[in-house]
Formats: structure tokens, C-alpha cells, sequence
């Protein structure tokens, strides 16, 4: 694409502002990361440290059994985003592009799912994995034990029927023409071999957003394992960092470094993503 | 197509992800609608009340303060946003140097957990001590207690709530603009267009499946706000900042009546649906493959 | 074919997820069923008991450990699993297990908490085994906070308190002028040094003369209150904050206020407190509470004292905290008593209190505690006159008018008087709704 001149300086100032603006945060959360217990306490707040301490990671890190927690945290993202892509990408595509009888009220029932808070739905979702038949202690009718409750399952399965990934993979393959399918039609394809074949290919930004999309949210996500999980052994990172926060007072120094830490995974896929993906595309010739 | 073995297909395609949806979503959004016409507080067996919360709901002063407030937050947040995203994501397809700097520039606040995310705007918007009404008091403008004036709580929610949103508005628009192809903006090119015309006539039409998909998105979710307020200001003060969200917490777990909490969110879940097909109709009478 | 399609589909769904939910709805009676043939559990059996404790903090993690590994090698057939839940989130959790069924055996329970849920039934009433066993810690207990965890005859939680006396910045009284060994020593002087103790520059105050919070600002408001001898709702749970005497009480609130003695802020907001945070010069507020300023301002700075006397001689302190509670439904009520009963013992809970700050509250431990640290003379002391919440499910209303009525007569959204009474109204009809 050409542009003229101006046209480049202009997009370059607004870059730069928007990105100060939105960096400005996570810059803040890096120097409070470094400062010393007693800044906090005594009134007075400034940007930079006053002196700095960087042993404040090692002490964060010793606070809690981080490795356990990364590591349980890795399992279910992992899981979560490697499932769901997969299910969401199928069924989107479907949505999208195959015509069958109830494909509008289906669809539309899915995006229902969307409109609920979580805080909301909470106490039916958590008896529902508590009764999962033949899991943790339960009989063939879920009574008895503890279902799925205090295992990786509660964590990983309902995070695959995202109506979120669905929607998106949905919107995303509907930008194609028509023609692209009756090409393959042609050659005899049916709508699986279409969709490996065809459309998967081609799927590669969305790939990359979903999957970032689906790996921050699992990765932050406080609210379902607090509640889906007791022992200690299945905390993930953000059950961890509520070390941080006591009752009367929070370690902000600490709370920032450990965040931090932890952000760590989602900086190092993001970026393997990112470079992945955008560069394929791009040598391909055809963009997107 | 549409033979024999083809017809189930696309059932199969759908159905892991069906299945799992029905069981962990629909079957506890269905019970809530249930609990919605009783009176059920956690602790005890709920009784059918039938309409009573209702009712209530309707009657309900700080409800539809909170409604009100929600609205505001939804507008006041969503166009800022998506404008501005259309506009980002826009200038980072163009080829220039420190591209990938700057999109991860913009992309990287989404990485830290909301919870993170307010706790620094707390700080930064300090009536003594933050850095911003440090900033605006050196050009002489009086810097204000934001959160705990009932006049600019919720502006100033809305504000942080713009500045969460644009990151994911950029996101989304960046995977779409990648849909479209280059050759498109080439032909474009040798005719003349410039690019903020290219920008208007190629751009924007062909993103309207995922500029549909932004706003829907982004309305559902700021119909849903709730950690950022919890943490910015409460609700309050004298719940200048409540939202629908935040009443409904309150009413299950501080004064433990599910029954009315669930009711309040069927509410919601009726104008997300509302909206959302408002949306939807509009948004796809012109798609071609619909 | 449209509408078929729609039917065909949806219809299914529904009734499966119905059905799910349907099946999950009864596994509740069956755990409440089962629960009463659990109770006469031999001993020589082995029992796992369920222990939810609300914290996230290391030190009392492992206070929590220390209290569990010495009840486990005393009772070598009961074992104790502990799940620490972080405070905030707690009380969500522990009623989502009580939904389910999946409750924990003995748990901890914040102040409201207990007293707005115990009339549903849920806790075990320990007041056969307190008589059946002749327990001393009946007598030994300090009054106000036994009672505290009593409802209509039964004994429903055992309360470990967190006392907010009246706590001072002995350096920011001299700096005002003032003696820094002199605490106010009645509500009117209370307000009168906080109005010299302010500090203001260029307009804007940057040291408040006392801590309060201006947004869900219920309890310094009722620190005061219980000062004045009234509480804020009556035993019947109907809202009494429109009274005279609190209408007074919140006009010379927002006086304050307006004349900058007091720092705005939300008491329920991640920093802390503005005495905490070193920008106030009294407050009402516990040792734990304040341990972090202990530390880093020094311990010297920090004046304690009773509350200063209302009109009728009150020095009433509220006291708040975590009461240990077990479930109703519980398998091994016995079990249970055995470990609260010994969480309670004199070597025992003072060794945990001492460790997470609260206040060892056995009238017989009061030479030991003394000696650790001169103000825990003024938090025992305190004890003797000690209030908190009283129990009804009603709370949970009262508080939010409250804090709507005070949030709005700072903010000068309405009259002191008004928003009282407006709220107290409501606050009214909401609950002869729910008639």
C-alpha cells in the first residue's frame, strides 16, 4: 500500500501517543514492582521508586508454591485454548457457511450464553459439575461425591463451548465469497475436506486472536477455579496472587511483581503468535 | 450438497460444541430464569413466588439508577472505542517501521488481569497523590477526588472503561483488515485513492461482519461490567456508579436473595437480547452470503 | 418449515438441560438426609473433618497449620483438611458449597456474615455440648463476646475479635500543638481535635483530624453511634439510623466534612485507610488493623485508649472479627465441638491470636497478653464494653441504606436529616416487602 508523507507522520504521532497512553499502566505496575515496603505506608506516592528493589520478585516468588500453580495454570490454558480453537473454528465455519434447517435459531440460542454474567450462573454451574455422573466418587445419576469439582475437567471442559469463539469464527468466515466454496464443491469436496482444506488455511488471524483472546482469559481467570477448586494442589496463578492481598492491607510492591511474573507466559505467546501468523500471511500474497 | 451422509454433517460439526454449551450454559441460564420467580437465599430451599420479583424490579429506585448508569457506561464507552479501534487498527497495516513495537504497545494491557488493571488507576487518579491531578494542577486546572465525587465517578469509569476496550476494539479489527485482500487496495492504488479513501470505500464495507461482531461483543460485555467498578469505586459513592452487575452481586451474596438477584438478571439478559438482535438485524441486511 | 425447525431444535435442548438441572436439584436433600445417621460416629473410627479458614495471608496460614498439626497429634483419629479461601471472596464460596451441599464442616464466618445467616437454620447449635461438657470457657469468655455469637437461646459461633478502640498519632498531636499523651476524652472533644488536628494546603486537606470513610462508611459511623448508646437497627431488624440522636450525629459527620477534617475515601477499597495509610490523626481502629503502621511508622507514634464517653458515660467499642462456626448438616457434630473446643483453649487460642492479631477473648489470659505489648491493655479493656452486629437477616438492608444515606448526606446530595430518613423509609418498605 502506498501512502504519502504526511499521511505516514500523521499515522506515526497518533501511534506513538496511543501507545504511551495505554502503556502508561503497565509501566506503573512495573515501578511499583520495584519499590520498598516503606513507601507504601508513609503518604507520600511518586512514579519512580526511591530506591530500588529488585529482590522484591525473588521475595514474591517465594511467597507461594508458584511452580505448582504455573504449572496447573499451564495444563488447563493449554488444554482450554487448543480445545476450543477447535471446536469453535468447526462450528463457526458451519454457522457461516453451510446452509442447514435451524441454523438461525441455533445460532442465536448460542449467543444467548453470552448475555449472563458469571456471577450469576455460578451456584447452577457449580451443582452441575459437582453431579457429573461417574466422576470423583458419583454414581451413574452424579450423587454421591464431588463430580468434577477440585479437578482440571471443571476447569477445562466449559471453557471449550465458548459462543464467543463461535461468534467470532462465524463473522470471520463469512468475509469469504461464495465462490470459494463452489470451487471445491466442484472438485467433489465435502464440507469437511472444505474447511481442512480451504478454509483452515486461511484462518491464520483469526487463529492468532482467538487463541490469544481464549489464553488471556483462561489464564486470568479468578472466578472459576475459586470456586470450582479447594485444595491447594489445584490453584492455578490467580488463586496465587491473592497472597497479596490481605485484609487490612495490600502488598502492592509485591502484588505488582508477581502479577508480572505471571503475565510472563502470556508476553512469551503472544508474541510466537504474532510474529507466526502475521508473517505467513503476508508471504503468501494473500493477506489474510 | 445436501444428500444423504451431508445433512448430519454439519449437526456433527456443531455438536461438541453444542453439547458442551447446553450443559454448562444453557442448562444453568434455564435455572435462573427459574429462580427468577422464587424466593430463593442460597441457604435455604426456594419457594415459587411467581411474579413477585418482578414486581419488585419494577418498582426498584436503585435498579434502574443502575440501569441508567449502565446505559451510560455502554455508550460512553463503546463508540470512543470502536472509533478509535477502526482508526489503530487501520494505521497498523500500513507498512511502516516499528510496526510490530507499536501493535504490541497497544495489545499488551489486555495481557495483565482487570484486577491489576484497576488497582494502578486507583492510584493514578489519587486526589493527593496520583499523577494526574498532579498533571492538571501544573496547567493550573483543579485536580478533583474522581472516584469519590458522585458527580465524576461514573465519567470517570467510563473513561478507564474506553481505555480497556480499545485495546480489544484494535485486536478484532486487526483480524479482520488481515481478512482483506491486498490486491484489493492495490487496484484501488493505481486508480487514485488515497488512504483515508481507500480506508472508507474498501475498509469499512468488507469489515462489516466483524465491526458487527465488535459492537455486539462490546455491548454484551459492557452490559456486564462489574470487577472494574467493584474495584474503582464500589458502586458508589450514593451509587452514582452502580451498575446492573454490581446490584446483582449485591443482592446474592450481601443480602443472600438469589431469587431477586436471578430476576434482575433476566432483565438483563431480555435487553442484551434486545440490543443485541437490534444489532444484528441491522448490521447483516447487506452481508452477501447470509 | 421455519417454525418446525426452531421447535425441533430447541425443544430437545430444553428438556435435556432441564432434565440436568432437575437431577442436580436433588442432591441436596439427600446430603441433609444423610447427614443425621452420620452424628454417632464411633471413635477408633477415623474422621476427616473440613476446615474452611477466610485468609490469604501466609502468617496466618500457617497460624492455622501450627493450631491443626497440635489437635491432630492430640486426636490421632481425626484428621483436619484445611482449605484458606482469600476474605474477600469467601463468604461467595462458602455459600455456593452450602447450595450444593459440598459445605465444609467447620468454618470461619465474618461478623455479618454469621449474624444475618444464622437464622436460616444452618449452623450447628453448640450450646448441648457447651452444657454437656460443662465447657469453662463459658465463664471464661468475656460476656459481650460470647453473646455476640448467640441467637434465641442457642450458641452459634465462637468469636475471634477484632476491637476497634480509639487509636492516635502521638506525632501528628504535637505537631498540632496538642499533648500527645492526651487522647479526647468525650465525643465532643473527639470532634473538637479533629477540627484542630486537620491539616490544609491550598485548600485541599492533606491530613485529616480523624478516619473516616465517606463511601460504605457504616462502621465509624456506628463506632460512634454506640457511643451515644443508640445502634443503627433494633432486634426486630427495623432500621433506627432516622432517630434524633443519629441525625445529630451525621450533621456533625458532614461538618466535619466540610470543614476538611475528614479525607474522603471507600472503606472498602484496596489501600487501606487514611490513618493506615499515615494521612489521619485518630481513628477507631483495631491493632491488626493498624499492625502495618505499626511497622512503619514505629509502634512509639501510636497512642490507645477507650473510646472517648458518649452522653450517657457509653465506651462502647465495636468489636468485629471471624467467628468459628461448624455446619448443621455436619457428619461429626462431635468431632467438630472437639476442635472448636480446643481452638478455644487458653494456650491455644493465644497462641493464635497473638500471631494474626486478634484478641485472645478468655477473661483469664489478660496478665499474659498485657505483657506482650502495652496497648493490648486497652484492647482487653475494651473488651469489657464490646458491641457488634446484632443477629438478624435484616442486616444486609440496613447496611445498604446506610451507606446510601451517609454517601449522600456527604455529598451533599441531600440533607443530613433527609437522607436519613428518606433511606430509613425505604429501607422500611423494602423489608414489608418481603413480608
Amino acid at each position: 500500500m502506498k501512502h504519502t508523507r504526511t499521511e505516514r507522520s500523521l499515522a506515526y504521532s497518533f501511534l506513538t501517543l496511543t501507545a504511551l497512553v495505554t502503556i502508561i499502566p503497565l509501566l506503573i505496575a512495573l515501578f511499583t514492582s520495584f519499590k520498598g515496603d516503606e513507601e507504601f505506608s508513609l503518604g507520600g506516592m511518586t512514579l519512580l521508586p526511591s530506591s530500588w528493589h529488585p529482590e522484591n520478585y525473588s521475595r514474591a516468588w517465594e511467597m507461594a508454591d508458584w511452580g505448582l500453580f504455573l504449572r496447573n495454570s499451564a495444563i488447563v490454558t493449554a488444554a482450554a485454548v487448543g480445545g476450543s480453537l477447535v471446536l469453535n473454528l468447526l462450528a463457526g465455519f458451519t454457522f457461516a457457511r453451510i446452509r442447514f434447517p435451524g441454523r438461525t435459531p441455533l445460532f442465536l440460542l448460542l449467543l444467548l450464553g453470552l448475555m449472563i454474567p458469571s456471577q450469576v450462573t455460578v451456584i447452577p454451574q457449580f451443582i452441575i459439575m459437582k453431579s457429573i455422573p461417574l466422576f470423583g466418587g458419583n454414581d451413574w445419576l452424579g450423587q454421591g461425591g464431588n463430580g468434577w469439582l477440585d479437578s482440571y475437567w471443571a476447569l477445562i471442559v466449559p471453557e471449550l463451548a465458548g459462543a464467543f469463539g463461535v461468534f467470532m469464527a462465524r463473522q470471520f468466515y463469512l468475509q469469504f465469497p461464495k465462490a470459494l466454496d463452489d470451487a471445491s464443491y466442484i472438485d467433489g469436496a465435502g464440507y469437511l475436506r472444505l474447511f481442512f482444506s480451504v478454509y483452515l488455511p486461511l484462518s491464520g488471524p483469526l487463529l492468532a486472536t482467538l487463541g490469544i483472546f481464549k489464553f488471556v482469559s483462561v489464564w486470568n481467570d479468578f472466578f472459576h477455579p475459586l470456586i470450582y477448586t479447594n485444595s491447594p494442589g489445584m490453584r492455578t496463578v490467580q488463586l496465587g496472587l491473592q497472597v497479596f492481598r490481605g485484609e487490612h492491607q495490600v502488598q502492592y510492591n509485591l502484588l505488582m511483581a508477581a502479577s508480572l511474573l505471571v503475565s510472563i507466559p502470556i508476553l512469551i505467546l503472544f508474541f510466537i503468535f504474532q510474529k507466526q501468523f502475521i508473517r505467513s500471511m503476508v508471504s503468501t500474497g494473500v493477506k489474510g | 450438497m445436501n444428500r444423504g451422509w451431508n445433512r448430519i454433517v454439519p449437526y456433527l460439526m456443531i455438536l461438541p460444541n453444542y453439547l458442551i454449551f447446553a450443559v454448562f450454559v444453557l442448562a444453568p441460564v434455564l435455572w435462573i430464569v427459574y429462580l427468577g420467580f422464587t424466593d430463593y437465599t442460597i441457604l435455604q430451599p426456594s419457594e415459587w413466588i411467581g411474579g413477585r420479583n418482578y414486581e419488585r424490579l419494577f418498582k426498584d429506585t436503585l435498579f434502574h439508577k443502575a440501569i441508567i448508569n449502565t446505559i451510560w457506561y455502554w455508550i460512553g464507552t463503546i463508540v470512543p472505542a470502536i472509533l478509535l479501534g477502526l482508526v489503530l487498527a487501520a494505521l497498523l497495516t500500513m507498512k511502516i517501521r516499528l510496526l510490530a513495537a507499536f501493535r504490541a504497545f497497544i495489545y499488551l494491557p489486555g495481557v495483565l488481569s482487570s484486577v491489576a488493571v484497576a488497582m494502578t488507576w486507583l492510584w493514578l487518579l489519587d486526589p493527593l497523590r496520583g499523577p494526574i491531578n498532579g498533571a492538571l494542577e501544573a496547567v493550573g486546572i483543579e485536580g478533583r477526588n474522581w472516584l469519590q465525587n458522585p458527580d465524576t465517578s461514573l465519567p470517570s469509569v467510563i473513561v478507564i472503561g474506553i481505555w480497556t476496550g480499545l485495546g480489544y476494539a484494535m485486536i478484532v479489527l486487526l483480524a479482520g483488515i488481515q481478512g482483506i485482500s491486498e490486491s484489493l487496495y492495490e487496484a484501488a492504488s493505481l486508480d487514485g485513492a488515497s488512504g483515508p479513501q481507500r480506508f472508507r470505500y474498501i475498509t469499512v464495507p468488507l469489515l462489516k461482519p466483524i465491526l458487527l461482531f465488535l459492537f455486539i461483543t462490546a455491548t454484551i460485555r459492557s452490559f456486564q461490567v462489574f470487577d472494574l467498578v467493584y474495584i474503582l469505586t464500589g458502586g458508589g459513592p450514593a451509587n452514582s456508579s452502580t451498575t446492573i452487575v454490581t446490584q446483582i452481586v449485591g443482592a446474592s451474596f450481601q443480602e443472600y436473595r438469589m431469587g431477586y438477584a436471578s430476576s434482575m438478571a433476566v432483565f438483563l439478559l431480555g435487553i442484551t437480547l434486545i440490543v443485541t438482535m437490534l444489532q444484528y438485524w441491522l448490521g447483516s441486511r447487506n452481508t452477501t452470503t447470509e | 418449515m421455519r417454525k418446525k425447525a426452531w421447535a425441533l431444535t430447541i425443544a430437545p435442548i430444553a428438556a435435556l438441560s432441564l432434565a440436568l438441572a432437575g437431577c442436580g436439584g436433588g442432591a441436596n436433600e439427600d446430603n441433609g438426609a444423610a447427614a443425621g445417621q452420620g452424628s454417632g460416629a464411633s471413635s477408633g473410627e477415623q474422621v476427616t473433618l473440613k476446615f474452611w479458614y477466610p485468609t490469604a495471608e501466609q502468617i496466618a496460614i500457617d497460624a492455622v497449620n501450627a493450631q491443626i498439626d497440635k489437635f491432630e497429634s492430640l486426636h490421632p483419629d481425626i484428621k483436619v483438611e484445611l482449605t484458606t479461601i482469600p476474605f474477600s471472596e469467601y463468604f461467595q464460596k462458602l455459600s455456593v458449597a452450602y447450595s450444593g451441599g459440598l459445605q465444609p464442616d467447620v468454618h470461619g464466618l465474618g461478623f455479618g456474615q454469621l449474624i444475618s445467616t444464622v437464622g436460616q437454620g444452618k449452623y450447628l447449635d453448640l450450646q448441648p455440648y457447651i452444657d454437656k461438657d460443662s465447657w469453662e470457657g463459658k465463664d471464661d469468655f468475656f460476656p459481650d463476646i460470647l453473646k455476640a455469637g448467640q441467637w434465641q437461646g442457642g450458641q452459634y459461633g465462637l468469636l475471634l475479635p477484632e476491637i476497634r478502640p480509639l487509636a492516635w498519632r502521638k506525632d501528628f498531636f504535637e505537631e498540632a500543638g496538642l499533648d500527645p499523651e492526651s487522647p479526647p476524652k468525650t465525643v465532643d472533644e473527639l470532634f473538637e481535635l479533629a477540627n484542630k488536628l486537620k491539616v490544609v494546603e491550598n485548600g485541599k486537606t492533606v491530613r485529616a483530624g480523624i478516619d473516616i470513610a465517606t463511601s460504605n462508611g457504616e462502621q465509624p459511623y456506628l463506632s460512634l453511634l454506640l457511643l451515644l448508646g443508640e445502634d443503627f437497627y433494633d432486634d426486630e431488624g427495623n432500621p433506627t439510623f432516622d432517630s434524633d440522636t443519629s441525625i445529630k450525629l451525621v450533621e456533625r459527620m458532614v461538618q466535619l466534612y466540610k470543614d476538611g477534617a475528614i479525607i474522603p475515601y471507600n472503606s472498602q477499597q484496596v489501600g487501606g485507610s487514611t490513618f493506615t495509610q499515615s494521612q489521619a490523626a485518630m481513628a477507631f481502629v483495631s491493632t491488626a488493623g493498624a499492625a502495618a503502621l505499626k511497622q512503619s511508622a514505629g509502634a512509639d507514634k501510636i497512642g490507645w485508649a477507650l473510646p472517648p464517653e458518649g452522653a450517657a458515660g457509653n465506651r462502647t467499642s465495636l468489636v468485629l472479627g471471624t467467628f468459628l462456626t461448624a455446619a448443621k448438616n455436619t457428619k461429626h457434630p462431635e468431632e467438630a465441638w472437639e476442635f472448636l473446643k480446643f481452638w478455644f483453649e487458653k494456650d491455644n487460642v493465644f497462641e493464635f491470636a497473638t500471631k494474626t492479631g486478634f484478641i485472645p477473648p478468655l477473661q483469664s489470659l489478660k496478665d499474659e497478653y498485657v505483657k506482650l505489648s502495652p496497648e493490648n491493655e486497652i484492647s482487653f479493656e475494651a473488651l469489657n464494653h464490646a458491641q457488634g452486629y446484632r443477629a438478624s437477616e435484616l442486616w444486609g438492608i440496613n447496611v445498604k441504606y446506610l451507606r446510601l444515606a451517609l454517601e449522600e448526606a456527604y455529598n451533599g446530595v441531600k440533607p443530613a436529616a433527609d437522607a436519613l430518613k428518606d433511606n430509613a423509609k425505604l429501607a422500611r418498605d423494602e423489608i414489608a416487602g418481603l413480608k
